[in-house]
């Protein structure tokens, strides 16, 4: 089971990223000959009502998820890693002041940071990305500290002390490579969350720009054919149900 | 003085609320190039805080409130001890290995705290392996700890304090996570090591057996304080505190025949 989950969205997440470099047709050609085309050899999912190749709109779609995603989890990769091991490894005031700070910005919610921030430079993969990743460093901060913490009173660490190692060498060497994973894992599992306020902000389009195709734009545009074409709205509703919980299956497997 | 390590009137406490809570009650001990000095007492008396307080690696809460070491008589900061003067040796070689990184990382770092890293460190650390009795010293370079027994690690952290080149070695209970044959090979390696390259030793246990076996002194620890120091000989002919006595007695009751 967890491996099927682990191939799946793996799966899900190499097709995303070929969105980037390839689609099957032009995602912005319009041909009003092929309006609502259903499902066929050429068109694998269709047209929309401008003619528009649906798969390829999808695939585009995927990789702007994907490249918030990546955003968002560099950034509370680097932050957290970086505040964390701080707030561990200084002693006194500072390190409470990091944790303080930290626990301050738990309550900061991700969605209305990134609604902000739409509205303020436009929407697009990398404003909505930074926002959530930015939003997170608060808990990611705490949780890569507690990590950090129990790693530096682990035998080993005490072992690499007492032969000399300084506190660089413990942080390059001991204590990053192993929170690492689990600090990924702990990010990961939010990942789900992200694509489905990413899509709500699209859906909502605040400052977004109709001729990039996100998954929730999408919705907001094909809502109209809901009952005359009923798949034009099933197809970006469906990935993103399906990439959120794959996502998330993944990751609560941990 | 020379060729000697002192620990003197070392004192660690542990804060308690707003009191502190003495582990170390003033510990005095000196430990000789060449010559190894067992430090026993019962679990929780302040053997291992004794050890890190000394090297300056207390757990967080703990802290030294007095004494200071002496390097041939003369006060030497704890971070200038370790690895340079002091290398450890931990009671359990499964856990006092990065679990990421191989023997070879191991090793470069070891050499990299005291400043000799540097183009011979291959040779030097299959060297170092090849002392300790490990066979295939290529192989072991490139194991994480996860691929290797547990009598392999601890023969690796001997092999690594011996590439720091530490004139004095602190092993707090090296043996007592591993099976009665390997427990014998590494003590005599200890004891091989201890004279061959003139290493002063303190070994921490609480096996009378282990003293018997390689110790030239004792130190008997009791609450934070020692109460009775001597030749490993008058400790076992003629222990003069209950404590020591104890002790005695319970090893002998174990191993009746040896008496
Ligand atoms: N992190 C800590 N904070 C406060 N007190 C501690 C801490 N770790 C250990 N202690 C206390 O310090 C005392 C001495 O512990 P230490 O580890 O030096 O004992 P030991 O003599 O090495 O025992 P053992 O033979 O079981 O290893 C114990 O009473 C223990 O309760
Ligand atoms: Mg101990």
């Amino acid at each position: 089971m967890r491996r099927t989950v682990s191939t799946l969205a793996l799966l899900l997440i190499g097709l995303m990223l070929i969105g980037a470099v390839w689609q099957p047709h032009d995602p912005d050609a319009i041909d009003l000959s092929l309006r609502f085309a259903p499902p066929s050899l050429d068109h694998w999912l269709g047209t929309d009502q401008l003619g528009r190749d649906v798969l390829a709109r999808l695939m585009i779609g995927g990789w702007r998820t994907v490249a918030v995603l990546g955003c968002v989890a560099a950034i509370g990769m680097v932050g957290g890693t970086v505040f964390g091991v701080a707030a561990a490894m200084l002693e006194g005031w500072r390190g409470a002041l990091i944790l303080r700070a930290g626990e301050m910005f738990i309550v900061v919610p991700t969605l209305v940071v990134a609604l902000t921030a739409a509205a303020v430079f436009g929407l697009n993969p990398v404003t909505a990305g930074v926002a959530m990743g930015l939003a997170g460093i608060g808990p990611y901060t705490l949780f890569a500290h507690a990590l950090a913490r129990r790693l530096l009173a682990e035998p080993f660490v005490q072992a690499a002390r007492a032969m000399g190692v300084g506190g660089s060498g413990l942080v390059v060497r001991h204590v990053v490579p192993n929170m690492a994973p689990v600090l990924f894992a702990h990010i990961g599992a939010n990942a789900g969350l992200a694509v489905t306020a990413y899509a709500a902000l699209a859906f909502l389009g605040l400052g977004a720009d109709p001729s990039r195709p996100d998954w929730g734009a999408m919705l907001f545009e094909y809502r109209m054919f809901l009952f005359d074409h009923p798949l034009l709205m099933v197809w970006p509703g469906l990935a993103i149900a399906m990439v959120s919980a794959t996502l998330n299956a993944v990751f609560d497997a941990h | 003085m020379t060729g000697t390590l002192t620990i003197e009137n070392l004192h660690i406490a542990a804060r308690h609320g707003d009191h502190d809570h003495v582990l170390v009650d003033g510990i005095s001990l000196t430990i000789r190039r060449g010559r190894i000095l067992a430090l026993v007492g019962s679990s929780g008396c302040g053997k291992s805080m004794t050890c890190s307080g000394a090297q300056g690696v207390l757990p967080p809460g703990v802290r030294v409130t007095g004494g200071q070491v002496l390097y041939d008589g003369r006060p030497i900061a704890p971070e200038k001890l370790r690895g340079h003067v002091v290398a450890a040796i931990l009671q359990n070689p499964r856990s006092a290995f990065n679990p990421v990184l191989t023997m070879a990382n191991h090793a470069k770092e070891t050499l990299r705290a005291v400043g000799k890293l540097d183009s011979g460190w291959r040779s030097r650390t299959l060297e170092a392996f090849a002392t300790v009795g490990l066979e295939d010293g290529e192989t072991v370079l490139g194991l994480h700890p996860f691929e290797m027994s547990g009598g392999m690690l601890q023969r690796t952290m001997i092999a690594l304090a011996l590439l720091s080149d530490a004139p004095f070695l602190f092993a707090d209970e090296p043996t007592t996570d591993l099976d009665l044959i390997v427990q014998a090979r590494i003590l005599d390696l200890l004891e091989e090591l201890a004279r061959r390259r003139n290493l002063g030793v303190l070994m921490i246990t609480h096996d009378m057996g282990v003293v018997a076996r390689l110790a030239d002194e004792v130190a008997v620890m009791e609450n934070g304080r020692i109460i009775e120091r001597a030749t490993t000989r008058d400790i076992f002919d003629n222990p003069q505190r209950i404590a020591t006595r104890e002790l005695v007695e319970a090893h002998m009751s174990l191993y009746p025949e040896v008496a």
